[in-house]
């Protein structure tokens, strides 16, 4: 993540990067930093002020949560004690911030940005962030087994009708292709799914070579070779059905364009 | 079997810190060197000193990106 050139112009652009390494080495004051702020381990990931006070503990692991949260933190954390005294505030900005620091629950995003005039840059960022928090939905759901996979890539194929992309460096983008192909395949749609279908094949071909390379690495491993080779299967399998689909979609789409 | 378990877990808990308590300082601070001269740090222009961090912050009105790390154990 740290190497990503993206987050590398962001870092340099918007926020000061600190890491706070742990030496063991005798004396060294900034060693004392993480039992200070309430951490147990690492790696741990914080904001804090220019004072050293902390702003936040809650930020994602991808480049967008940690850019939607710097940019909402110091506007919640002006706003916040004049709400708390109860003072009048600019309603609009406050959901914006409260919706970038995460406090919001998605029902609740939706129907307060429907009530609010935002203006078009809010309005673009807010239907960002709610599409983020619709999709980590589907994905919790997935979790639950509270949906099933084919429904999930129906609602993503939906979501892609809709016009509804992911923002650069969110980490559902994975998912999000995964899911579109598997919709897309159904509805026979090849636009939607050649979208995707890069990316995904990519990944498929990326981790069959890991899977390779370590099968090599661990060769005098039994238990090892048993995990690699039930793996490097499933995953050539995937790769196998894909590309099937793929065909499907094509001749689908070279009929239609044969009228 | 439930005690190999939790010992084991102890283990890998306990396991960087027993791994520090080796080394002379001489070798953590070669430790500390390494680690800040990797890519990431030096490309991305992260600072290691938290004064000059929170001195860089005050001047470019900026909050602070803190990534907890450590040298002295993988």
């Amino acid at each position: 993540m740290f190497s990503d050139k993206k987050f590398q112009a962001w870092g340099k652009q918007d926020v000061v990067l600190f890491a706070s390494v742990m030496t063991r080495i005798k004396d060294r004051k900034d060693d004392a930093l993480l039992s200070a702020y309430g951490f147990r381990g690492f790696p741990s990931l914080a904001l804090l002020d220019s004072e050293g006070e902390m702003v936040t503990k809650e930020i994602g692991r991808d480049l967008y949560s940690m850019q939607t949260v710097s940019a909402a933190v110091s506007v919640y954390h002006k706003l916040k004690p004049r709400v708390d005294a109860g003072e009048e505030v600019d309603q609009a900005a406050w959901f914006m911030a409260r919706l970038g620091m995460g406090e919001l629950k998605l029902e609740e995003a939706k129907k307060e940005a429907a009530g609010l005039k935002l203006n078009d840059e809010q309005k673009e960022t807010a239907s960002k962030q709610i599409f983020v928090m619709e999709l980590d939905g589907l994905v919790q759901q997935l979790r639950k087994r509270s949906m099933e996979v084919d429904a999930a890539g129906d609602a993503v194929y939906a979501f892609y009708k809709q016009g509804k992309r992911l923002p650069d460096g969110a980490s559902l983008t994975s998912f999000y292709d995964q899911m579109l192909v598997k919709g897309a395949s159904k509805a026979k749609d090849a636009e939607a799914f050649f979208f995707s279908y890069p990316r995904v094949k990519e990944g498929m071909t990326t981790q069959l070579e890991s899977l390779e390379k370590g099968q090599l690495q661990y060769k005098d491993n039994e238990r090892a070779q048993e995990y690699f080779k039930r793996n490097i299967e499933s995953t050539k399998k995937q790769i196998a059905e894909l590309e099937i689909q793929a065909k499907a979609v094509k001749a689908k789409a070279d009929k239609v364009d044969k009228g | 079997m439930r005690t190999l378990i939790l010992s084991t877990l102890a283990l890998l808990v306990a396991a960087p810190g027993l791994i520090a308590q080796g080394k002379s300082q001489e070798e953590l601070k070669k430790l500390y060197d390494h680690k800040v001269n990797e890519a990431w740090y030096t490309d991305g222009g992260w600072i290691a000193d938290f004064a000059a961090a929170k001195a860089r912050a005050k001047k470019e009105d900026k909050l602070l990106f803190t990534y907890f790390t450590r040298s002295y154990s993988p």
